[in-house]
């Protein structure tokens, strides 16, 4: 009788500290270091897979942290709709990051090429007219010697063609450039 | 004729190649922004700068895509461009004097007319509301170095190591200050006893 009491003590001692260790439930530090690296706390998940309470706590954070990223996420898509792309930006997404193939360098350089050396040599030669315009004086001595004979050819011309009294009106205008009264002098001969 | 013909279609594969690796860009581009705009977000605090900084990201993996040599995946590495962005503007005064001036802090009602549109119960909603509230304002209370770590965990999935690498910091440092941030974070809502 007195043994039959002793096991039932001793078994309800086993049972209470039993009970005990099922109530160590983990510490803060411990379900930290879980959520830190999970992989690394082996004998935190295999309690974590029995005890319901410690469970739930990880479950709360785990929730909460989905919820934000879930809602931010939304949001960052909504304004990634919304908000448009710089166009350096918008080019440079186009190439990343396989980077620029070499048919289309090669496509960019002749363009750039064929846009370029049009245009270099229509500014070359707009700058070689300019300059050669500006290196003739125009009221040089030869080229004055230059007009006269032109003038003089004109008017052999149409006096042995057909005289006319319009040969009158044709005398340029008067001018005072000491040039131009030249010609005119020229021309009145 | 019949080389004509196959030159032809050599530049007709060529051009498709080309197109689904262009397609293939977009997509990068598409799928990568939000997230690098979340992680700039709330690392900084500040959306419209966020906003710049992940231009600049995507500029800068524009010019540094002759380094990108596939040893880790695409998000990390645009992460990382991300996170040395984030560490370069925090140098900088104009950051600061912004900071204190503007303080365009990311808004959390804002978010939640995200969802307005979802098929969510009105509980559902507020209770992600309110649980997403929690979050952001308990980031508010972290050191920028604190809340990139942390996000990088929690809200990119990546593992200690990983993150090590990726802002090139010693695996206990980073351990350190995820273990700080996550104690901050839990006790901020209610979340420890």
């Amino acid at each position: 009788m007195t043994t039959q009491t002793s096991n039932n003590r001793n078994k309800l001692s086993m049972s209470q500290q039993t009970q005990q260790k099922k109530i160590q439930h983990l510490t803060e530090d411990d379900l930290t270091n879980y959520l830190i690296d999970p992989a690394s706390e082996t004998a935190t998940e295999l309690h974590l897979a029995a005890c319901t309470d410690c469970h739930a706590k990880l479950d709360e954070f785990r929730l909460s942290m989905s919820s934000f990223s879930a809602l931010s996420l939304e949001w960052c898509e909504q304004r990634s709709i919304t908000t448009p792309l710089r166009p350096a930006v918008k080019l440079a997404a186009r190439s990343i990051p396989t980077g620029m193939p070499g048919w289309s360098a090669a496509l960019a350089a002749a363009l750039l090429l064929a846009i370029a050396v049009p245009m270099d040599l229509h500014v070359k030669s707009h700058q070689a007219s300019t300059q050669a315009d500006a290196g003739i004086d125009q009221d040089s001595d030869a080229q004055i010697q230059q007009d006269n004979q032109l003038m003089r050819a004109v008017s052999l011309e149409i006096n042995r063609r057909e005289p006319s009294p319009l040969v009158a009106t044709n005398e340029p205008a008067q001018s005072s450039s000491p040039a131009a009264k030249r010609r005119l002098d020229v021309s009145s001969e | 004729m019949q080389l004509a013909i196959s030159q032809s279609a050599l530049h007709l594969a060529t051009e498709q190649e080309s197109a689904a690796s262009l397609d293939e860009i977009d997509a990068i581009v598409r799928t990568y922004r939000p997230r690098l705009l979340r992680f700039v977000s709330f690392s900084i605090g500040d959306a419209d700068l966020a906003e710049s900084i992940v231009q600049d990201c995507f500029l800068k993996a524009y010019n540094a895509r002759e380094s990108f040599r596939g040893d880790c995946s695409v998000s990390t590495w645009l992460f990382g461009i991300a996170n040395n962005l984030i560490r370069d503007h925090l140098r900088t005064k104009k950051f600061h004097f912004w900071r204190k001036v503007r303080a365009t802090a990311v808004d959390v009602s804002e978010m939640a007319h995200s969802l307005a549109g979802q098929e969510r119960s009105p509980e559902t909603m507020l209770l992600q509301r309110e649980m997403a509230r929690q979050v952001t304002e308990s980031l508010e209370n972290l050191s920028v170095n604190q809340r990139r770590i942390f996000l990088l965990r929690f809200s990119e999935d990546m593992s200690p190591q990983e993150i090590a690498t990726l802002i090139d910091m010693p695996l206990n440092t980073v351990k350190t200050h995820l273990r700080r941030a996550l104690t901050s974070v839990r006790a901020q809502m209610g979340q420890t006893k």
